[in-house]
């Protein structure tokens, strides 16, 4: 009998103290402000080793390399790591890391993300620059992403672009006869993409412009409603307006390129044949995605590279404008001992002109610095990297696509799986505007 | 039309006219090795597919309509990822290696101390206790993966090999096989034992456990596989690079070669050939085990 | 004197043999106790805990387990969401209706398929020579040892429109050109299942077909020779011994490896997020995957946990009616 009471105490004892200490250690560590100061960094004496996350980008992550190694030489006793991650996996790593307190010093940030994650970075120390310095010198577009409230938290290293104007691959334009100099309207423009398709027994063997891919689709879809005279957002940016007469057009025009057969969405999308990889394998004559995808695969490709040029793409009407995201850039979470020196690696690589321009080339990426995207200095990145030329032209034309409350779930689910719905035929369009509207609102939530 | 002897017994060949019945008895026969060879050939082939592929070139690999044989072999794939700086694969297999036998070695002492256990003593609870471990076999893993990560982040294994190998000391499945097959041991040398004076420690290591060879072999094999295979669990708890294991890997890297499949087959080889390699090789005891189990 | 009488009641409570076995079943039995009690017993119910809450890591709770405070207590707020099927519900709902569908469709065709599948082959594969036996067994078992992703990435390039094995078969034997999405195509649909869920179930089935395979043999191993040499003399023909006399013996088996293979089937998760990510259209989007992306990548922990729990319910009952269903039809 008294064996019996006991053992019964003895486990409720056990069990009992096993939940009250897990359950009394929890919650202490979501408030932490500065992320153990103590800890062993030393600024300017003792070696410091930072690390840095980033999603994997050949060009991307040679230009960031290139960027540590630089600074290493300038400051022997800093060692700098890079880890990458494939994007969707990034993704997922920041949401569990920076919560549990695993974070590295610095990530390399998607300016439209920052503010989600702004609980979890340090803001800008106003001796590296100011929030009203950094509006000068940097333009709106990429700047925008990453202050939230009056505060900055990152340093932006690109502009971002992934519409206005479509790689073309000049080869495969003369052989079908096409004049590759532009486009004064849509119609125009399919003609030519039509030429340039290839098909066989029914099926697209060369698909003419790739615009299916999870950002073209959404950066086609949102700048084409701009460009109609609408917006996607209501007035205080509290809810999306996209089931309306200027989405419909948007959609239609879009639908009506599958429609013509210049593309097969099935086959052609952001899984499989993705527009990087269609293009530079030559399995498409023209596709819409940033500078950066021809540094990315020009070393691998270099007779598609050659062959390659961008041109604009045709206007709704008359507004040329188009949707930009804010950019990569460098952020410091909370984590980081060595808070001091993060930043001071973060400003030699994003406000100087020149470290900054170096970056842009190898990346691909069009500058963020104002005085990096004129005058010389953009003739010089120009001269260098020619793919550059279109896009400085139509960057006064960039919007930024404003503070969204999960915009990879709006760009690459709701518009995405819409979009293709509506393509293939699985919704008609006012369904899928429908649909979009009603899922992206709920992600106000 | 399969018949599971040899030979027809003497007396039913009787019967039947001799030639009709031995001329059918070698047709259904014939047809069986057909069908099975067939089928065999089916579900080898995506293997196949993907080791001929890497052997195959960029340009080749994307070739419409695929070669089936590779035109012009290299092995160039297979140079470009072991000397690829972005991955060191040895380090990845030491991961994984490290992870699977951790975990297999501390599966194999609990199962096999807690079967000895619930096999051979006798205690209040028991019961219960017993029916508890096996109900937690039941629970689907998605159920416990949410606190699992949470109780890891509290304890702040996260991010460590350890939080892999902690959390799943114990294995239901492993104490449930052990008790299964202790139960058969006979009692007599436990008890002679006790009555010469042998601690229970000494009797369960020499006494209990060299008898259990084929199921401690059985049960290491199929938790290493498990282990070294597993995917999701590592990607939750894992987050820096270095620390990944193979599969998690493997997939990072299909990802960033996703235009061109020769590499990422030559990678897929250089991941899942080797293990099943080790098990060619060893598959007597895996199979033998696996009938003695008779579960997953 | 009392002092000696404490001593003796002592030894007689962990001295001596007796003793000896008590410290050692104790010295077992309670840290396996300690240990299940943390990472077993408190994670379940823990789960069940977070179904009826509003969390996610990244809000700081109440001391207690972090519920509370910031993660407020929603009582059966998700399970009443779940319920409702009108047409305005937001996403998560919607889409763990799609995944309800799918993991069942997935589950109820992979067992049956999976049993027609290995019993006859078990039953060929056993009645071949000696000699040649490991080597089918080891050829149907060798998908097994495959790491999932490994498995995933084989069959997308062997289901890739333009550069894959099936489309490149199938234009070698019509002479056209195939580009065939086969897990891309949401259009594709056959007897009312989509066509990517159909290529998952065969990639799965083709790597889980050597588990079951191997059981089933060394069970048809087991059914004693003199048995079924009696039902032949008898004059059963192999077909009648197959149903009267094997298929019996084999039911503890089958009863057995089904339960297991449906209680996999509904946990399959690399195959899913490897193979198609849920796509296309949600067309594969499985309960796992569900859950682990509502979890991992919105932080929607709450809801997430409220869906492994109906996953939990699902499994439960489903292995319960199985046995229940099994059992019965094989007592005789």
């Amino acid at each position: 009998m008294s064996r019996r009471t006991w053992t019964m105490r003895g486990l409720t004892a056990v069990f009992a103290v096993m939940l009250l200490g897990a359950a009394c250690t929890f919650g202490g560590d979501e408030t932490d402000g500065d992320g153990g100061d103590g800890g062993g960094g030393t600024t300017g004496g003792g070696a410091v080793t930072l690390t840095m996350w980033a999603h994997r980008s050949k060009s991307f992550n040679q230009a960031l390399r290139n960027s540590m190694r630089a600074y290493e030489a300038e400051n022997p006793n800093v060692t700098i790591e890079l880890e990458t991650f494939d994007y969707d996996t990034l993704i997922q790593t920041l949401q569990t890391a920076l919560p549990a307190g695993n974070a590295p010093d610095l990530i390399h940030m998607f300016g439209t993300w920052t503010c989600s994650y702004a609980d979890f970075l340090t803001t800008v120390p106003d001796d590296v620059i100011t929030l009203a310095d950094a509006q000068q010198v940097f333009f709106p577009g990429p700047l925008g992403g990453f202050t939230c409230g009056d505060a900055l938290y990152g340093l932006p290293e690109e502009s971002n672009v992934e519409y206005g104007a479509t790689l073309v691959n000049t080869a495969m334009a003369d052989a079908a006869g096409v004049v590759a100099d532009g486009w004064a309207s849509w119609d125009e423009f399919i003609a030519d993409a039509k030429k340039m398709t290839v098909i066989q027994d029914g099926a697209i063997t060369r698909a003419g412009y790739h615009f299916t891919a999870g950002d073209g689709l959404a950066h086609s879809f949102l700048s084409l409603i701009v460009q109609g005279g609408g917006n996607y957002l209501n007035e205080d940016g509290t809810a999306f307006t996209l089931n309306t007469p200027e989405g419909e057009r948007a959609l239609t025009l879009l639908k009506s390129m599958v429609d013509e057969q210049i593309i097969d969405p099935v086959i052609y999308n952001d899984e499989q044949n993705w527009v990087g990889d269609c293009y530079f394998i030559e399995l498409c004559a023209m596709g819409v995605v940033g500078p950066w995808a021809v540094a990315d695969y020009k070393d691998d490709y270099p007779e598609v590279a050659a062959n390659t040029i961008y041109l604009e793409l045709p206007p709704l009407e008359d507004s040329k404008a188009f949707i930009a995201d804010s950019g990569w850039g460098i952020s410091v979470s909370t984590d980081s001992p060595n808070a001091d020196v993060a930043w001071d690696f973060a400003s030699f690589a994003a406000l100087d002109p020149e470290n900054a321009a170096a970056w842009n080339l190898t990346s691909g990426t069009l500058p963020a610095l104002v005085e990096n995207g004129e005058g010389a200095a953009r003739d010089q990145l120009v001269s260098a990297f020619p793919y550059f030329e279109t896009w400085f032209t139509i960057l006064p034309n960039a919007q930024f696509v404003g503070q969204l409350p999960d915009r990879d779930r709006l760009y690459y689910e709701i518009i995405y799986n819409h979009g293709l719905a509506a393509f293939q035929g699985l919704e008609t369009v006012e369904e899928a505007l429908q649909a979009m509207e009603s899922e992206a609102n709920d992600t106000f939530g | 039309m399969a018949t599971t002897s040899e030979r027809v017994p003497v007396s039913e060949r009787r019967d039947e006219p001799r030639r009709s019945g031995v001329g059918r008895y070698r047709a259904s026969r014939g047809l069986l090795y057909v069908v099975l060879i067939v089928l065999g050939i089916v579900a080898a082939l995506p293997f196949v597919w993907m080791f001929l592929s890497s052997f195959k070139s960029a340009a080749e690999i994307r070739q419409v309509p695929p070669t089936f044989w590779p035109q012009e072999g290299t092995l160039d794939n297979y140079r470009t990822i072991l000397n690829d700086p972005e991955l060191p694969l040895w380090l990845f297999y030491k991961n994984s290696a490290f992870i699977a036998i951790m975990n297999t070695i501390a599966t194999l002492f609990t199962g096999s101390i807690l079967g000895y256990v619930f096999a051979k003593f006798e205690f209040r609870g028991r019961q219960a206790l017993f029916w508890f471990i096996l109900g937690t076999m039941m629970i689907p893993s998605q159920v416990t993966m949410l606190p699992g990560y949470l109780i890891l982040m509290q304890l702040r294994l996260l991010n460590n090999p350890w939080g892999l190998i902690i959390p799943s000391f114990i294995s239901a499945f492993a104490v449930f096989v052990m008790r299964q097959f202790i139960v058969s041991i006979p009692n007599d040398e436990i008890y002679s034992a006790r009555v010469d004076g042998a601690s229970e420690w000494r009797i369960y290591r020499s006494i209990v456990l060299p008898q259990l060879g084929a199921p401690l072999a059985t049960l290491g094999m199929l938790t290493f596989m498990f282990n070294w295979n597993a995917y999701l669990w590592p990607l939750i708890v894992l987050t820096q690079p270095n620390k990944r294991t193979l599969p998690i890997i493997l997939y990072w890297y299909s990802t960033q070669h996703s235009s061109q499949v020769n590499l990422v087959m030559a990678a897929s080889v250089l991941i899942v050939i080797p293990v099943l390699i080790v098990f060619a090789l060893s598959q007597k005891w895996i199979v033998r085990g696996l009938t003695l189990t008779g579960g997953k | 004197m009392s002092q000696a009488i404490e001593i003796r009641r002592r030894r007689r409570w962990f001295g001596g043999r007796e003793g000896a076995q008590k410290r050692f079943v104790a010295g077992v039995t309670l840290p396996a106790i300690a240990f299940m009690l943390v990472f077993s017993l408190l994670p379940i119910v823990w789960a069940f805990a977070l179904a009826f809450f509003d969390f996610s890591p990244r809000r700081a709770g109440t001391p207690f387990l972090g519920l509370g405070g910031n993660n407020p207590f929603v009582g059966l707020e998700h399970f009443r969401q779940m319920l409702d099927t009108s047409t305005g519900q937001s996403v998560q709902v919607s889409q763990f209706h799609t995944a309800l569908k799918v993991t069942l469709a997935f589950a109820f065709l992979v067992v049956p398929l999976n049993l027609a599948i290995t019993l006859p082959l078990a039953a060929m594969i056993e009645s071949v020579h000696e000699r040649v036996k490991p080597v089918f067994r080891t050829v149907f078992f060798l998908p097994v040892l495959a790491s999932s992703v490994g498995v995933a990435i084989i069959w997308v390039f062997v289901l890739h429109p333009q550069n894959g094995l099936l489309n490149g078969i199938i234009r070698a034997f019509t002479g056209k050109t195939t580009q065939i999405g086969w897990i891309t195509d949401a259009r594709l649909v056959f007897l009312g299942i989509p066509v990517a869920l159909i290529a998952v179930i065969v990639a799965y089935l083709w790597q889980d077909i050597g588990y079951n395979l191997v059981i089933f043999i060394a069970a048809l191993q087991a059914i004693p020779q003199s048995v079924k040499d009696a039902a032949r003399v008898d004059g059963a023909s192999a077909w009648q011994t197959f149903r009267h006399i094997t298929l019996p013996l084999l039911m503890p088996t089958i009863l057995l490896t089904s339960i297991l293979t449906m209680i996999s089937a509904f946990q399959v998760f690399d195959l899913f997020q490897v193979m198609t990510d849920g796509g296309p259209q949600d067309q594969t989007r499985a309960l796992s995957l569900d859950i682990y992306q509502e979890a991992f990548r919105f932080q929607k922990m709450g809801w997430a946990a409220a869906v492994s729990v109906v996953l939990f319910a699902l499994v439960f009952v489903i292995s319960l009616a199985q046995t229940r269903l099994l059992r019965s039809r094989w007592e005789y």
